[in-house]
């Protein structure tokens, strides 16, 4: 009797434990589906060629580009820093920004909503490069958009 | 001033030899008075503590928290060529596809409404003259450093020099063990 009860009683234990749902793999975040940071850095890295070469940015990152032209690139250094940092901690990843706010950084550049887009065209040029995929692309566009009201005419 | 009121303080008279013009002269110049050396040693000291203090602050601050990811990624340079008469699109792409293709090269973007082409490399790899030729090759016309005088600047300059807050930031790279 003490036997069947024992083999009964682990019989249903094994049962139970064999129904009990598995444990459910986080989704994955923007940041690793946008390939982490290597891969975000090879965007930065060609959105900032795209800016610089953009007509319309010329008055905006005017001081960016003189030091370049110089030969320098201290600033492009800081400014290439600080989006990777910026669209990693954005998209869920393990950077944190450490910049200034978007209002303090664009204070007093009196940037126009016809610059803004046109960044973000920059932006979208270098994602398709890559040929990000359009779900992550709109996602990543979504939460960089949000800092439009931050950097226009301040 | 500190050093000459010690030395006065400490300064014995009954010792003080007959005072003559040409005393100065009959001092030896070769040894320092010990009160002298006792001074300098003891700024010696206080010099070196504080600068040991100083460091060790700033190993403790470097390592308060994990490096930056941007830290982890190569550093690039950029270069930015003004091409005339680069007013084809094609032209442009065809440009950036070479230049794209190159060994070292991270990102390149040819623009023909401006005629520049924006370029940022490994300068480990490459460098901007080896570019600069690669783009008067392909566009067959003379290629120069693009010159952005003339235009207002949007706002105002941080005052301290990028160059200081990024050595700020190697150093600080440079001392996190996390």
């Amino acid at each position: 009797m003490k036997k069947t009860l024992l083999i009964f009683s682990v019989a249903l234990v094994t049962l139970m434990s064999s129904c009990k749902k598995e444990e459910e793999t986080p989704a994955p975040t923007l940041y690793e589906r946008l390939g982490g940071v290597n891969a975000i850095s090879a965007v930065v890295d060609q959105f900032i060629a795209n800016v610089a070469a953009n007509p319309k940015m010329v008055r905006t990152f005017k001081p960016l580009l003189d030091e370049v032209a110089a030969g320098k690139t201290t600033r492009v250094t800081a400014l290439r820093n600080n989006l990777i940092d910026q669209i990693g901690q954005a998209s869920g990843g393990p950077q944190v920004y450490k910049g200034k706010d978007m209002v303090t950084a664009h204070k007093g550049m009196k940037i126009t909503d016809d610059e803004f887009n046109s960044l973000v065209n920059d932006l979208v040029m270098a994602l398709d490069k890559f040929k990000v995929p359009t779900t992550e692309k709109n996602e990543l566009l979504g939460v960089l958009g949000g800092l439009k009201g931050m950097i226009v005419n301040q | 001033m500190y050093l000459f009121i010690l030395w006065r303080r400490n300064f014995k008279k009954k010792n003080q030899p007959t005072k003559s013009i040409l005393r100065p002269l009959a001092v030896s110049t070769t040894k320092q008075p010990p009160i002298m050396k006792a001074i300098l040693s003891k700024t010696l000291k206080t010099s070196a503590y504080t600068l040991a203090i100083l460091f060790g602050a700033f190993v403790v601050y470097a390592n308060w928290e994990p490096a930056p990811m941007h830290a982890y990624v190569k550093p690039i340079s950029m270069t930015i060529l003004k091409v005339n008469g680069l007013t084809d699109l094609g032209e442009a792409n065809e440009v950036k596809e070479k230049v794209s293709k190159t060994s070292g090269v991270t990102a390149c973007a040819a623009n023909p409404a401006s005629q520049l082409v924006s370029i940022t490399f490994d300068p480990e790899q490459t460098s901007a003259q080896s570019l600069t030729q690669l783009v008067s090759n392909i566009t067959n016309t003379d290629v120069q450093n693009a010159s952005f005088e003339g235009v207002e600047p949007s706002g105002p300059e941080c005052p301290v020099p990028h160059e200081y807050i990024l050595a700020f930031e190697r150093a600080k790279y440079a001392l996190c063990f996390r």
